[in-house]
């Protein structure tokens, strides 16, 4: 390699990795934000911008951050608790139910040779078109007839056979379950469903793992759907839960900063655990057709 | 995550089982209020009474909840404490159909009527039925910073119209650096992005995107010309007004800094003042708005909430027992003044000596008593869900008349006026538009422009 060539690359290299650190602090700095706002006092909080300056380690004053803003949120009749216990179990279940209905009619739609499987195909298809603002009224009145207005079914239930999802699904079927292998299993006596359990879906996991995410987040995120449907105060997530503490004309910026940041911290750590699969879902199948 | 699912599952199980202390349920959307009624609620559930489990909730949350109960027929709270753009979305069907109960003739055969201040029931009363008990009058006045104006020796009493008002303070006007000033100073704190202060000003004119009986009329001729005269203190280099945005620590800095020396101020404002900007405790002083004509009206109205019960409560006698406690006793007519500046519209509460203490933050002024005196004069304002999309074309039709009037170096208020009612004309059809799929409010679309 000539010395031209290497400097040449050397100056990509560091043009690179300055975009990226331009690109990081972006990201970091308002997570850094939120997490010091957290723990600083009300008056703190429109006093200084990150930490406050003082004689201690780093020249920080230390004893000026408090963890009273998270024992208000816990202790406080904001009920943050309950709301945590009821978005983990609406995106768990939400993710876990779509996840398995979305791989099962991927997988059918795919794998399987069925009558009416194109129309199938096309409603899918058309399904993804439709913006879903413009469900909002129609699955209301579903819901309504359904008795299942204030209930977690009414939120659960519309989310866990996206057309999105099914449609993902049936890419990466075609792209990472050959044929030849689910012929195979026909042959040795498997079942349809036996196929799809033992054999296909072990070969969808990085999909899986996507998708579990992907639908966690969309239900952990949901301000909009919850304020519709739900009614009782004890159902409420915590995306609603912490809006409400921002009333007319007064906002209370510690309890905001401490709720929003109990309400990051599950989803950050559930993407940790999973991101592997989560990016290598995302490069295979869904994006290669 | 299946783990996840069953944890949480089994936690909402066992939690979910657990007892409300009350048996009816109130929302409420403010703060201040919420402050004031925590101690009245503890008080009402310590007696004979049905206990009341009270919940403050985000605005646009109660929005979304208050709807989605009343439209599928599932529990709301009992009693609902609604700003006015969150209860008349209540008002978009027929009588029957709005979700809070009619208590019409109970206000009547309780004579709670009589003593109510009239106007202050209008934004409740839709097809002559009134939905909420008043929580307030919000009489709107002119606050100005006393200690730049008087030390200028201008007497304010002196003024009775906006362009009095104008010529008066004109003097004190001046860019950063001129006159010792480090800011730009206007006279006026009105712009054209704030829809409430434009309402605001339209009202007190008796005009407004609506009538008094709720029909849209927003291209009518008082509107055209006071629009026309409002843009005409925004623009040229010489305009009068500025923006000093309510609400925002920006906003309250420009304050401090006498930015703008006046301000629009109905009584729930002296509050956000006194919380927001204590600093300038004792340089703020109100009066009564400046008139638009001699002898016109000098108040207006910014703002109000109403108590209501819903239909689906399971005690409605309970509820408006609970309602009656809250928003019609001395003792809390007088700790919402105390504590949250706001005037009752209780009429027979006015004679209390509470309203004719001096108030330090406003320079020592009287000023309870100078809200009480203009509250029988607010404008009356119609119950109608399209309330806030009418405010919101109007306000978008100002800013089109200023930014036309400005690029075309038009300054004076008659020369505006024609593109004010171009615009505001498109505004009435634009609204009119939305009306008219509604077959309940389709007849409230007025021909417009006519007085």
């Amino acid at each position: 390699m000539s010395a031209g060539s290497r400097k040449s690359k050397a100056t990509t290299f560091i043009l690179v990795h300055a975009m990226l650190l331009v690109v990081s602090v972006v990201v970091v700095v308002p997570l850094l934000y939120l997490v010091i706002s957290a723990f600083k006092t009300e008056q703190g909080f429109l006093e200084y911008l990150f930490l406050p300056k003082g004689d201690g380690f780093l020249g920080i004053d230390w004893n000026e951050l408090t963890t009273d803003q998270i024992e208000r949120l816990f202790k406080g009749d904001i009920g943050i608790g309950r709301a945590l216990a009821n978005s983990i179990f609406l995106s768990a279940t939400t993710a876990v139910l779509g996840t398995l209905i979305c791989a099962a009619a991927g997988y059918a739609s795919a794998a399987l040779r069925f009558r009416g499987r194109k129309s199938f195909e096309w409603l899918v298809l058309a399904a993804l078109i439709i913006p879903p603002p413009l469900l909002i009224a129609p699955s209301y009145q579903w819901l309504h007839t359904l008795g299942l207005l204030d209930s977690y079914a009414g939120l659960i239930l519309p989310a866990i056979a996206p057309a999105f999802g099914v449609y993902l699904f049936r890419q990466a079927t075609l792209q990472s379950v050959p044929s030849s292998i689910i012929e195979a299993a026909r042959i040795d006596g498997a079942g349809d469903f036996q196929i799809f359990a033992v054999i296909a879906l072990p070969m969808l996991r990085p999909m899986v793992g996507a998708f579990i995410i992907i639908t966690f987040l969309a239900m952990w995120n949901n301000f909009i759907g919850p304020q519709i449907v739900l009614q009782s105060a004890e159902k409420q997530p915590l995306s609603v839960v912490i809006y409400q503490t921002q009333t007319a004309y007064y906002s209370d910026y510690g309890l905001l900063m401490a709720g929003t940041l109990v309400s990051v911290l599950p989803v950050m750590i559930l993407f940790l655990v999973l991101q592997r699969d989560f990016i290598s879902g995302l490069a295979s199948g869904a994006v290669k057709g | 995550m299946i783990a996840l699912a069953l944890i949480s599952g089994a936690w909402i199980l066992v939690d979910g089982s657990r007892e409300h202390s009350g048996e009816l349920s109130m929302w409420t959307f403010a703060e201040p209020h919420y402050a004031i009624y925590v101690p009245a609620v503890k008080e009402w559930n310590a007696g004979q009474h049905v206990p009341v489990d009270m919940h403050l909730i985000g605005r646009q949350v109660m929005d979304r909840r208050l709807l989605g109960g009343f439209l599928g027929s599932v529990p709301t709270a009992d009693v609902i404490e609604a700003e006015r753009s969150t209860a008349s979305l209540a008002f978009a069907g027929p009588l029957e159909a709005v979700g809070f109960v009619d208590l019409t003739d109970r206000l009547r055969a309780e004579g709670i009527l009589d003593v109510l201040n009239p106007p202050s029931l209008s934004p409740w009363t839709y097809g002559g039925r009134v939905f909420g008990i008043p929580h307030d009058v919000h009489p709107v006045m002119l606050g100005y910073r006393a200690d730049i104006v008087e030390a200028a020796g201008i007497d304010m009493d002196s003024i009775e119209t906006w362009d009095d008002l104008f010529e008066a303070l004109r003097p004190l006007q001046s860019k950063a650096g001129d006159g010792g000033s480090g800011v730009d100073r206007y006279i006026m704190s009105i712009w054209d992005s704030e829809s409430d202060m434009i309402e605001t000003l339209l009202l007190q004119a008796g005009g407004g995107a609506f009538t008094d009986t709720g029909e849209l009329a927003i291209d009518r001729d008082v509107n055209v010309e006071k629009v026309a005269r409002m843009v005409s203190w925004m623009v040229g280099p010489d305009r009068v007004a500025t923006h000093v945005p309510e609400f925002s620590p920006t906003g309250d800095r420009l304050k401090v800094e006498g930015h703008a020396l006046c301000y629009l101020m109905p009584d729930w404002m002296c509050n956000v003042w006194r919380r927001n900007v204590p600093t300038l405790e004792g340089k703020v002083k109100v009066m009564p708005l400046p008139a638009w004509e001699p002898g016109g009206r000098r108040t207006s109205v910014w703002g109000g909430s109403m108590l209501g019960i819903a239909k689906t409560t399971k005690d409605i006698d309970a509820a408006w027992a609970f309602a009656k406690h809250l928003y019609l006793s001395e003792e809390l007519a007088l700790e919402l003044y105390r504590v949250g500046d706001i005037v009752t519209p209780v009429r027979e509460h006015w004679d209390n000596p509470l309203f004719d203490e001096p108030d330090a933050y406003f320079s020592g002024q009287r000023k309870g008593r100078m809200y009480i005196d203009l509250a029988p004069d607010v404008p009356l304002r119609a119950a109608t869900p399209y309330f806030t999309q009418a405010r919101a074309a109007v306000q978008n039709a100002v800013s089109r008349t200023r930014t036309e009037a400005e690029k075309a170096g038009i300054y004076d208020a008659k020369s505006i006026e024609p593109i004010a009612r171009r615009q505001l004309e498109l505004a009435q059809r634009e609204v009119a538009s939305l009306i008219e799929r509604n077959a309940f409010h389709r007849d409230s679309v007025a021909k417009g422009g006519d007085e």
